[in-house]
């Protein structure tokens, strides 16, 4: 009986402790592979990305692996990137967001209009528009038991509708200097189209991912989101108001889109109704490239810029090489199954006892 | 270990129906301290139904239940009240956090900060290996590590250490070791017998009667919803007792 | 042959009214309206000009939007019917789509037109009901061949265009107009092709990527449909310095015209949201027994450059193109004389007299 467990248990390990031992690999069954599997699987975003970049430049050269692509990437990135952030918040916790696309049409629509009204300072309008729409979203979720992907469907819906009501269709424009014509909607704001641009949209990227991951590892906040989407009954037995921080994580992911929104406004110049239309498909996708799993309990500030930065580049990339739209899409499907592929397999692997 | 003079727990005949069937007649039981008292019974006896009246998720329909000699009244018969009165019960699969560090599973709740918002996490390592050293824990693991990296039994052993860390003097063990392996089992047992050390009083649920006279000084029998039968561990036989449970 | 019978056709059926009532105007009409969301600014123009059309000859308007979905498509027109207008306009989003609501005005017997896309290429040669009376089109290869034709006329031959993706027909419609008068000159070639969604962010995306792309000297200008996506390339292009690329695009709105006016940009075409009000004239008099004189109206649209940006702004942004009089003087009910079908063909090169 013994020897029967032993038999089976023992040849599958021999046939690959000779695989593995001829390859120079330790055995993936015995814990030094668990840990070796574990830390290849921590890396896969670093990897992807290194071989997209190689990829491209292999393909394009100096067209791709410019200063003035890099530049343009870099303006490209930030927006996707604080919204992804906002997703993270959320996803750490077991929860999605996908109104986050139409909550920063919305907020960058206030931003303008606030500034419009009260002057430069009164972007932070937006800021507020962004956090009550995650306010709302937390309470809607929490208190009435609504799924997230439910309530934020609603909310993606409903925002957006607004902002048609809102803004009548009719786009409100940032301009460096006076504009003669009053027909036109428009806010003169310099240094908010500087903002927008290379270098100092990258330096605001930077400062915020910076104190987000601040938050994220360091702070009693960030360890309850993860701890949220690890085992919500523990914590609701320890005394925690899981509904009060439910309602807390979709304001801070609400105050990610503000920025996000702002960054928006800055980088394209205009506040228009269709701003931010598909992008939540974008930030999920940015957060699952970073080997963040959708079930929560895990994340990583750091990846989720990884994985933003990919998808940019992977857009950019395919554009640059010439590659048809329609297939540029195909290889854009494929690399979010692959990185939603390699995030199941790590909750496998986190998740056995 | 015999029952000192004062008990800290006293549950005075305390009964629950569900919807006209009366899952628990009449739930009598002392508790003292340093004491590890087992209760046994077949499923379905009322053996769950006792334990939630007295981690307070219940409130009995008659009788009540003292603490350190207070009595507790209805309105504070709640899960909340009685944690604060010192007792914790430690479920069999709901008391960890996987994801999270051994620490953190151990500071559930009460995460120590520095500037009001940061993580005091040099502070929580520090307590982390005191309390495993108190219980005999040995990990090879980096604390840094998800505790769902760890075996059962060091997790279980979180879990319960969790439990005293805190002061608490009643700790109920709803079948602690019932998802764990042998060599497990007898790593949280360890737990269990270096507790008792601490003067800290245990209730345990277990369905393994061996387990129940390694660890028990002594047994309550649960019935058809009564405390049937109670015996000190040295006083009665393995035998004696499947009958208590069996025939009440 | 086809017109003939189906004037013949609304003669009789609505004999008993028009000869009880001879042409006094009916006030009691109730016209649904069915199109796509206010996220465009043509959408916002097309039902501004039909509100002026309802004033004008005392219609009251339902109004009904598919969400860019061909199923909310039907719904909605299922919705609309349910309501039983007098008569129904609607644009349909695909042909597919349309079609269905064609049978569906068929079985309930209210009288419709599309404005703008059409439900079959030919109606006369390939519609078999009676009350889709008719397919206020734009003529759409017209459309793009002229927005090419200004391109080529301002000595652009390296042209990247940034346009729907292929799945949107009717822009498909618009680029093959275009493609055919590039491929008239053979040193003009396409040099790129940028399709997604349009909106002022991918306008900006894919500007910034043409110009990773290519030097000075290997792209002379963009073609975007639509002025939002338009406008957003024209920003990028300007904030990357890139005054060699010149923007083509359709739709104007007030910074259009700005922009036109200030040199920024060349050209752009529009007026294809007058199709709706049209439509609905054609339904009106039909209502009133004057037989449809013709079924497939094409509406050519405006091309509008630094000669007439002003003229056009006068006209077309500001309160009705028409005012009331105008428009009752197309309607054979207060003018027999009327010929709506000569003026819609003619108005894009009248409107200006």
């Amino acid at each position: 009986m013994a020897s029967d467990v032993e038999k089976k248990t023992m040849l599958p390990n021999m046939e690959n402790r000779t695989l593995m031992a001829r390859l120079g690999l330790p055995n993936w069954d015995s814990p030094e592979g668990r840990v070796w599997v574990n830390r290849l699987r921590d890396n896969v975003p670093f990897i992807a990305i290194t071989l997209v970049i190689l990829l491209f430049w292999f393909i394009s050269g100096d067209r791709f692996m410019s200063v003035r692509n890099w530049t343009f990437i870099a303006q490209q990135t930030p927006v996707l990137l604080l919204l992804a952030f906002a997703q993270l918040l959320v996803v750490t916790t077991g929860s999605i967001d996908i109104s986050v696309g139409s909550n920063l049409g919305f907020s960058a629509y206030m931003a303008a209009l606030g500034m419009l009204w009260f002057g430069e300072l009164g972007f932070i309008v937006g800021i507020f528009a962004a956090m009550l729409i995650g306010v709302l979203n937390g309470a809607i979720f929490s208190l009435f038991k609504i799924s997230s992907f439910v309530t934020t469907l609603a909310m993606l819906i409903i925002v957006r509708a607004v902002l048609v009501i809102v803004s009548d269709g009719r786009s409100i424009y940032v301009s460096d200097q006076p504009m003669s014509n009053s027909n036109i909607t428009s806010i003169e704001a310099k240094w908010l189209l500087d903002l927008g641009q290379f270098p100092q949209i990258l330096y605001f990227t930077v400062l915020v991912a910076v104190l987000l991951w601040i938050v994220y590892e360091k702070t009693v906040f960030g360890q309850q989101l993860k701890a949220l989407g690890g085992n919500e009954k523990v914590l609701r037995l320890t005394g925690i108001s899981v509904n009060w921080f439910k309602i807390q994580v979709f304001a801070a992911a609400g105050f990610m889109v503000g920025l996000a929104s702002f960054i928006n406004l800055a980088r394209s110049g205009a506040a228009t109704v269709q701003a931010g239309e598909m992008l939540e498909l974008d930030a999920i996708a940015a957060v699952a490239l970073g080997g963040t799993v959708l079930t929560g309990g895990y994340g990583s500030v750091l990846k989720t810029v990884v994985g933003a930065l990919t998808l940019t580049i992977v857009a950019n990339g395919l554009t640059i090489a010439g590659v048809p739209p329609s297939w540029s899409r195909i290889a854009r499907g494929l690399l979010l199954i692959i990185a939603i592929a390699i995030s199941l397999n790590r909750k496998q692997i986190d998740v056995v006892k | 270990m015999n029952s000192p003079a004062k008990p800290i727990l006293e549950v005075n005949s305390v009964s629950k129906a569900f919807g006209g069937v009366e899952a628990l007649r009449d739930g009598s039981l002392k508790l003292s301290p340093g004491e590890v008292l087992a209760i046994v019974g077949a499923n379905g006896a009322g053996k769950s139904t006792l334990i939630k009246i007295i981690a307070g998720v219940l409130t009995p329909d008659r009788g009540d239940i003292s603490i350190k000699g207070k009595s507790i009244a209805r309105q504070d018969h709640t899960v909340g009240f009685i944690r604060q009165m010192g007792v914790e019960v430690v479920y069999q699969d709901l008391a960890i956090v996987p994801n999270m560090t051994a620490p953190y599973n151990l500071f559930l709740g009460r995460v120590p900060r520095k500037f009001g918002i940061f993580v005091d996490e040099k502070k929580m390592q520090e307590k982390t290996r005191e309390v495993l050293a108190e219980l005999k824990v040995e990990t090879v693991q980096s604390l840094k590590r998800p505790i769902s990296e760890m075996s059962g039994g060091q997790q279980q052993s979180i879990a319960i250490g969790r439990a005293i860390a805190w002061g608490k003097e009643i700790v109920i063990l709803d079948e602690p070791t019932a998802a764990l392996g042998p060599n497990e089992t007898q790593q949280v047992e360890r737990v269990i017998n270096e507790i008792r050390k601490r003067n800290t009083a245990t209730i345990l649920i277990s369905h393994n009667l061996d387990q129940v006279f390694r660890l028990a000084d002594r047994l309550v029998v649960v019935h058809q919803g009564n405390t049937s039968k109670e015996f000190m561990r040295n006083e009665v036989t393995i035998d004696e007792l499947v009958k208590a449970i069996t025939t009440g | 042959m086809k017109r003939f019978f189906h004037g013949v056709l609304g003669i009789m059926m609505l004999a008993p009214i028009s000869f009880a009532e001879a042409v006094t105007p009916r006030k009691d009409l109730v016209f649904a309206d069915l199109g796509q969301p206010q996220t465009n600014p043509w959408v916002i123009n097309r039902h501004r000009f039909q509100e002026c059309v309802a004033r004008a000859l005392n219609i009251e308007q339902i109004l009904a939007d598919d969400e860019n979905s061909e199923s909310k498509h039907v719904s909605q027109a299922e919705s609309l019917v349910a309501r039983q207008p007098d008569a129904m306009v609607f644009n349909p989003l695909t042909s597919p789509a349309g079609a269905q609501v064609a049978r569906l005005l068929e079985r309930n017997r209210i009288p419709g037109m599309t404005a703008g896309r059409v439900v079959v290429a030919d109606y006369d040669k390939e519609y078999n009901g009676q009350f889709l009376i008719g397919q206020m089109g734009t003529n759409l290869d017209a459309w793009g061949a002229a927005m090419a034709q200004a391109a080529i006329d301002d000595g652009h031959r390296k042209i990247a265009m940034i346009w729907n993706p292929k799945d949107v027909i009717t822009t498909q419609y618009i680029w093959a107009g275009a493609q055919r008068v590039i491929d008239k000159y053979p040193d003009a070639e396409v040099i790129m092709e940028g399709r997604d969604r349009l909106s002022r962010e991918t306008g900006i995306k894919y500007a910034e990527q043409y110009v990773a792309r290519f030097g000075e000297g290997e792209i002379d200008a963009i073609i975007v449909l639509g002025a939002t996506a338009g406008l957003g390339a024209q920003f990028a292009l300007e904030q990357a310095g890139r005054t060699d690329i010149d923007v083509i695009t359709c739709d104007i709105d007030e910074q259009v015209a700005q922009n036109i006016r200030d040199g920024k940009l060349s050209f752009s075409i529009g007026g294809h949201w007058m199709g709706g009000g049209f439509a609905m004239i054609h339904l009106y008099d039909y209502l009133h027994g004057f037989p449809i004189e013709d079924t497939q109206p094409d509406f050519s649209l405006i091309p509008v450059n630094a000669s007439n940006v002003d003229a056009y702004e006068r006209q077309f942004l500001n309160g009705c193109v028409l005012t009331p009089n105008e428009i009752r003087n197309i309607s054979r009910v207060y003018n027999p004389d009327a010929d709506l079908a000569g003026f819609i063909e003619n108005f894009s090169n009248t409107w200006n007299d």
